[in-house]
């Protein structure tokens, strides 16, 4: 974990949310969907994947339910709601906000 | 985004199946694990066991995300809470002698507080039963007014929407199972619509019932109902006989309506009537006003329309017609109903507080020794961890279990509580009838039992939690002995109770003796064996004299034949409440510019024989004293000196004032009586034969009011049945309300007085108990820290009796802080409870001695058992224990500290 990016507060729930709009995925499978989508980069450990995940059911913008997953085990599969769809919406415009903020300060001359 | 009820339902549920979302998280985790391995494996090529290994690794310890998982759920402080609860009962039932003694400590004052709440709720708190009670006016102080001020302010008041007026009266009621006297008022029509009164049955009164002619209406209370019809709704429309004339029943009131009465179970009975300024005898007509202010009117507004009006009438009428002091005045109903309650509930409200603080104080003691003995558990804890705000709310979450306890078992003993005060109010405390265990007492109990266990619990668990220090760990497993600083709190915990008791001391006893010195008081007449019979013989029955003459001899003649009767005699009034009739009188051959004042008492010949009241001189009334006899008259001591000071009053003449009645001559001259209460001195008075009464004055009883007195060894049991015989085979229908023994009466007088002495009476002795535990909690303690110090002084030389008396003086010392404060405090206040007490100064130097006195036995006592045991220490085995045997010692002290 050490050569890779630490993520920035408040970034993870929008990752999460952003692996989640593709479909339900269950804990590892966010994990590894995150370690795929960011060539390796993001590596979330559980300790946080696991309570931000239990944070974002709390907030209701994701919702569980165990199910069957793809390797034939029982698995818990985390699928997001209508107002997490939302949510991701208005995280990701903020995120773009900032991000291009940050870049055109990097990039002044 | 969830709603929140969603939210809040998820949280529930979150509390309610921890062990099964545990469980799920742990598959959960389990399976990542699993994943994570299975992924490793087919990647890097390793073998499964391997991979396994190292996905563990990389995840952590299960169990802490579990705890993560919690704190995100957002119930976290709710399970901490509950686990603090779980760990505080386990600490409370490994120490039950401990347990028992806070708990007995606080339900004792918790429950005094409690039943005092309900009692003030009752009294003085709940909203009387009408619409806007804060707008309904009455008369201060005394009720009565005449009617022509009530005619006047209903034509001319506009602060007022309405004035209504009444007048109590009592009723003969016609009826199964036998005829009844009822207290009842006659109401202006509008009187229930005024107070916004609803019917339960039937209608209100309307105008036309109170015209004259209109046929006799009348309304019930929702208790009489019920005993007289048992909740039929046939009642309306059928007749019942009120004075012996029958009456249509249109309504029955609202169960929690009440015409001012005091208690909720008295049966009422309510007739219409029109406001007249004069009696059908051509005099004053007096009547109770009660009024609703207008809309926006103030109780000011409404009061200088009064003032107008009283000036008006005290212009336009002789002085004679009407007698009050100062001006009238207006009042809520409210104020004026507990007006009377409040200054002793006042003082029996800070009797409690002092209870509660004694507990508290008590408590706190107990949990000081307890926390400090369990020193190194919580050092262990901070040590492990906890925090400091966590280890201070699990002592406190410890001393709110303690006192919600205590408070549960103060409020389980409640009903028992409430019917001995329900015994013991005197009566005519309002509304004491409508006690009850409801939602608000219970609120209060709650409240009051976690204040209480924060306050006593927050001291003790501060200081414990500050000295949660590792030090403690390393003195090697000995417990550590309180800091000097928790001994001296300890120290002036006691010394505050001792205040507190000394101070529920003294007062408790001034009340005492203001009992004491009425009881003793000698009324002036026999009260042992004779039983009294209050009679309202209806007037409409009995409307002429001959005839109500004819009614109350042969009552008299059959009385007289009960076997086990010694002598009867009828009065009208009880000789206690002699005073409630008074005349003025002028006597023969003097001009004095105003006449004087004296009471009187219209007796039948047996009266004097009958209450053992000594002759000084000249005869008893007799047979021959008819009506068609000369006059006669027997004054009383009081009288003879003012009227005939140096001269035999035998055979002087004198008369009522205000009549052109015949001159009465003194034939007899009697002890003096009280006749106004216990607490008033005898004022003088005259009595007449009861043959003689003059019969103009319709108020001059023996009219249709009277008490028979009846002197026999049997006690009421024995006699009430023959008594009623007696009266009914007279008259059937003549009701037979209240039979009791002259003591009795005498005794309810002073009800208010014996209610205050009992309880302050009852809470100086919980003060007492709770002082005792303290004060022997503190000595055994330190006796318990010194033991290795009387070794040394034993080995020395000292005597076992030395150490007892060192020790008794150094309780003594710490008690006596207590006593000179406590006497200080009572002796400042002291002065408030004036009007409380009778024959007793508030400084009297007898109940202060006597506190003192009480509470140095007390705290003498306190000490014996613990400084007994200090002059038992063995010089050898106190002197060769150090270390860890002081240690174990100190354990078992403590023990016997914590019951």
């Amino acid at each position: 974990m050490d050569d890779r990016a630490d993520l920035l507060q408040g970034t993870l729930d929008l990752l999460i949310l952003k692996t989640l709009i593709l479909g339900p995925l269950h804990g590892w499978g966010i994990s590894k969907r995150l370690r795929e989508l960011s060539s390796d980069v993001f590596d979330v450990g559980q300790g946080s994947l696991y309570p931000a995940l239990y944070r974002l059911e709390d907030k209701g913008w994701i919702r569980s339910e165990w199910g069957v997953s793809p390797e034939g085990r029982r698995a818990k599969f985390y699928t997001l709601t209508a107002a997490g769809k939302k949510r991701f919406a208005a995280e990701r415009s903020q995120w773009r906000l900032f991000a291009g903020a940050v870049e055109r300060v990097l990039e002044a001359t | 985004m969830g709603s929140v009820m969603e939210r809040i339902e998820r949280r529930f549920r979150a509390l309610l199946h921890r062990g099964a979302i545990d469980h799920d998280v742990d598959s959960e985790m389990r399976l990542h694990v699993e994943l994570e391995a299975e992924d490793l494996a087919r990647t890097h090529g390793i073998p499964i066991e391997e991979a396994r290994r190292r996905a563990l690794i990389a995840f952590g310890g299960i169990e802490r995300y579990k705890e993560a998982h919690r704190d995100a759920r957002g119930v976290r402080w709710i399970e901490d809470l509950a686990q603090d609860a779980r760990y505080a009962v386990r600490a409370l039932r490994s120490t039950p002698a401990f347990t028992a003694a806070a708990i007995v400590s606080l339900s004792l004052a918790l429950g005094a507080n409690t039943a005092l709440f309900s009692v003030v709720k009752t009294v003085l708190l709940d909203p009387l039963p009408y619409a806007e009670p804060d707008r309904v006016v009455t008369m201060a102080d005394h009720p009565w007014v005449p009617a022509e001020i009530v005619l006047e302010l209903q034509r001319s008041a506009h602060g007022f929407e309405r004035v209504a007026a009444y007048y109590p009266e009592r009723y003969a009621v016609s009826g199964a199972p036998e005829p009844r006297e009822l207290e009842g008022a006659r109401v202006t029509p509008d009187l229930f619509r005024m107070l916004g009164a609803r019917m339960a049955l039937g209608r209100d009164f309307v105008p036309a019932d109170a015209a004259p002619g209109a046929p006799r209406t009348v309304i019930l209370s929702h208790t009489l109902w019920l005993q007289l019809f048992d909740g039929d709704s046939a009642a309306i429309g059928s007749t019942i006989r009120v004075d012996d004339e029958p009456h249509e029943i249109v309504g029955v009131a609202a169960r929690e309506f009440r015409l001012l009465a005091p208690r909720s179970d008295d049966p009422g009975i309510w007739v219409p009537f029109t406001v007249k300024p004069l009696t059908p005898e051509g005099e004053l007509a007096w009547v109770i006003p009660l009024g609703r202010l207008a809309t926006g009117a103030s109780l000011q507004e409404a009061q200088s329309e009064l003032d107008v009006v009283a000036s008006r009438f005290e212009s336009t009428h002789p002085d004679g017609e009407w007698s009050w002091e100062g001006r009238l005045r207006f009042a809520t109903v409210k104020s004026e109903l507990v007006r009377s309650a409040r200054p002793a509930l006042l003082v029996l409200q800070l009797a409690v507080g002092a209870l509660l603080l004694l507990a508290c104080a008590n408590v706190a003691n107990l949990l000081l020794a307890r926390f400090s003995a369990r020193q190194r558990e919580v050092a262990v804890r901070a040590a492990l961890g906890a925090s400091r705000a966590r280890l201070l709310r699990q002592l406190l979450v410890e001393s709110v279990l303690l006192a919600v306890l205590g408070g549960l078992v103060g409020l389980l003993m409640l009903r028992f509580v409430h019917s001995a005060i329900l015994a013991l109010a005197p009566a005519g405390t309002p509304r004491i009838g409508d006690l009850a265990t409801d939602v608000p007492v219970f609120m209060f109990a709650l409240a009051t039992s976690v204040g209480t266990g924060l306050l006593f619990g927050v001291l003790p668990a501060s200081l414990a939690a500050r000295h949660a220090t590792y030090d403690l760990l390393k003195e090697g497993g000995r417990a550590p002995s309180r800091s000097s600083r928790q001994n001296r709190i300890s120290q002036l915990l006691v010394a505050a109770q001792v205040a507190l008791t000394v101070v529920l001391l003294i007062v408790a006893g001034l009340l005492a003796r203001t009992f004491a010195s009425l009881t003793s008081q000698a009324p002036g007449f026999r009260t042992a064996g004779v039983v009294t019979v209050r009679m309202h013989v209806p007037e409409s029955r009995y409307a002429n004299v001959p005839a109500l003459n004819e009614f109350y001899r042969r009552v008299l003649e059959n009385v007289r034949a009960i076997p086990g009767v010694q002598s009867v005699a009828l009065a009208n009034n009880l000789p206690i409440s002699r005073g409630n009739a008074t005349r003025e009188y002028v006597v023969a051959g003097r001009t004095s510019a105003s006449a004087d004042v004296a009471q009187y008492g219209v007796v039948s010949e047996d009266y004097f024989r009958t209450l053992g009241i000594p002759l000084l001189a000249g005869r008893a009334f007799e047979d021959r004293d008819r009506n068609d006899a000369p006059g006669v008259a027997i004054i009383d001591e009081s009288m003879q000196r003012a009227v005939w000071p140096h001269e035999d009053a035998i055979g002087k003449r004198f008369r009522f004032d205000d009549t052109d009645d015949r001159w009465l001559t003194v034939v007899g001259v009697a002890r003096d009586t009280r006749g106004s209460g216990l607490s008033s001195g005898p004022r003088r008075g005259f009595y007449i034969p009861y043959l003689q009464r003059p019969v103009n004055h319709t108020e001059l009883a023996v009219g249709h009011d009277a008490v028979l007195l009846v002197s026999s060894p049997y006690g009421v049991d024995m006699l009430s049945r023959q008594l009623r015989d007696a009266i009914w085979s007279v008259d059937r229908a003549q009701p037979v309300p209240a039979i009791a023994t002259l003591g009795d009466v005498i005794a309810a007088g002073i009800g208010p007085q014996r209610f205050h002495a009992t309880l302050l009476g009852a809470f100086a002795s919980i003060a007492i108990v709770l002082v005792v535990t303290g004060i022997y909690g503190v000595v055994a303690y330190v006796v318990n820290e010194r033991a290795h110090e009387f070794g040394i002084r034993m080995a020395m030389g000292a005597t076992a009796r030395d150490i007892l008396t060192s020790v008794l003086r150094w309780g003594a010392r710490l008690a006596a802080a207590g006593v000179v404060l406590g006497v200080l405090v009572a002796l400042g206040a002291s002065r408030y409870l004036t009007g409380l007490l009778f024959g007793v100064t508030p400084t009297d130097p007898v109940t202060v001695a006597g506190a003192v006195a009480l509470i140095s036995v007390v705290t003498a006592v306190s000490c014996l058992i613990p400084a007994a045991r200090a002059a038992r220490t063995d010089p050898a085995t106190a002197l060769r224990a150090d270390g860890a045997h002081a240690g174990r010692d100190t354990r078992q002290h403590r023990r016997h500290v914590h019951g």
